[in-house]
This record gives C-alpha cells, sequence and structure tokens, in this order.
C-alpha cells in the first residue's frame, strides 16, 4: 500500500465521520431548521464521498452520478425552505 | 508525484468537511451553523475538484471541472440564504451576543449599542 492510497483511506474515513456526525444532527435537531441544514450538508458530503470513489475505484462514472446529485440535491432544501416560509412565516 | 499531491488535496478537502460538521456541533445559534455548513462544504468539494483534475488531467475532467464549480458555487449559498431566510422569517431567535439585527424584526429583537 503508498502513501496516496493511505491519505485516501484516511480522506474516507474523514468522510465517513463528518457524515456520521451530520446524520447525529440530522436526528438530533432540536429544531427543523437544524435538520434542514444538515440535510443540505449531507448533500455536499454525499457529493464528496462520490469523489472519493471515484479516486479509490479510478473510475469515472461517479463523478457524473455526483455532478446530477449535484444538481438535484438543493432542490428540496429550496421547497422545503419555501414551504416552511408559507407555513411559519410572519 | 501528481497523485501524492492530489491525495493530498482530497485530504485537505474532507478535513474542511468535517471542521464545518463539526460547526453544526459547535456554534451557538441557526444563522451561525448556516455559515459554516453553506461556505464551507464549498470550499471542501473545490479541493476534491481539484483533487480530481489532478487525478484524471484532461480536457474532460477541465470542463467537468467548471460545469461542477459553477454549479456548486451557485446552489450552495442559494440553498444557505433559503434556509437562513426561512429561519428568519419563523421567527427563530439569534445568539445572546449578536449585536445587530438588520432585518425585518429589528428593532423588536435585539437592542443596539447606542441605545443601552
Amino acid at each position: 500500500m503508498n502513501w496516496v492510497e493511505i491519505l485516501l483511506e484516511i480522506s474516507a474515513g474523514i468522510l465517513f465521520l463528518s457524515f456520521a456526525l451530520s446524520l447525529v444532527h440530522l436526528y438530533q435537531g432540536p429544531m427543523i431548521m437544524d435538520r434542514i441544514n444538515a440535510l443540505n450538508l449531507l448533500g455536499n458530503l454525499t457529493v464528496g464521498v462520490l469523489f472519493l470513489f471515484g479516486f479509490l475505484q479510478r473510475d469515472l462514472h461517479f463523478f457524473e452520478i455526483a455532478l446530477i446529485l449535484c444538481l438535484v440535491s438543493f432542490i428540496p432544501i429550496v421547497v422545503i425552505s419555501h414551504f416552511l416560509v408559507w407555513r411559519y412565516g410572519k | 508525484m501528481i497523485e501524492l499531491a492530489a491525495a493530498i488535496l482530497c485530504l485537505m478537502g474532507c478535513l474542511v468537511m468535517l471542521i464545518s460538521t463539526l460547526g453544526l456541533f459547535r456554534f451557538p445559534d441557526i444563522y451561525t451553523r448556516i455559515h459554516a455548513t453553506g461556505v464551507a462544504p464549498s470550499l471542501g468539494l473545490l479541493l476534491l475538484l481539484l483533487a480530481a483534475f489532478l487525478f484524471f488531467p484532461g480536457w474532460w475532467m477541465f470542463g467537468y471541472l467548471v460545469v461542477m464549480i459553477t454549479i456548486n458555487f451557485l446552489t450552495s449559498p442559494l440553498a444557505a440564504h433559503l434556509i437562513a431566510r426561512a429561519a428568519y422569517q419563523s421567527g427563530l431567535p439569534l445568539c445572546e451576543g449578536s449585536k445587530c439585527d438588520e432585518g425585518i424584526r429589528g428593532e423588536q429583537s435585539l437592542p443596539n449599542d447606542a441605545d443601552s
């Protein structure tokens, strides 16, 4: 195992730790805005995880999936935010 | 050697994302947490994209880099802004140390330094 693979696996560990912490925040809340915020971060982290898979597998298909996910992952945030403004806005 | 540089960039990007995630737990109110999660992941993704360009150099990856940076730098602040707007209009309070609230409910919620 060379240095590149070691660094990539450390990166994977860090990213999965971030993922786990974001899931904890998504579960804990306490407010709904915290959950939406954690959901937004989870979208970005998922793109990062796909990049890392692409590096580790040397496969470009993961990058295409990451592009599509980056395009669509903010749409639920927009919809939920508009709903909350409509429902609870002053 | 170039792959090592790419792996270091990848590690830095993941560290930035971890710091951003820790901001979710450390910052006092929703607005600062939105700042943590709205700004830092863009930098993390930028570093990961640069690493991708070093891993797979070529015109395809350069075009991908440009498209991805454009999309991410348009959508990420938009999502953060919408969450913050929803939080503000829902009446969520700022943290105690906040000095100024320039929004629509500014005078009602927080005193200015000049008033005290």
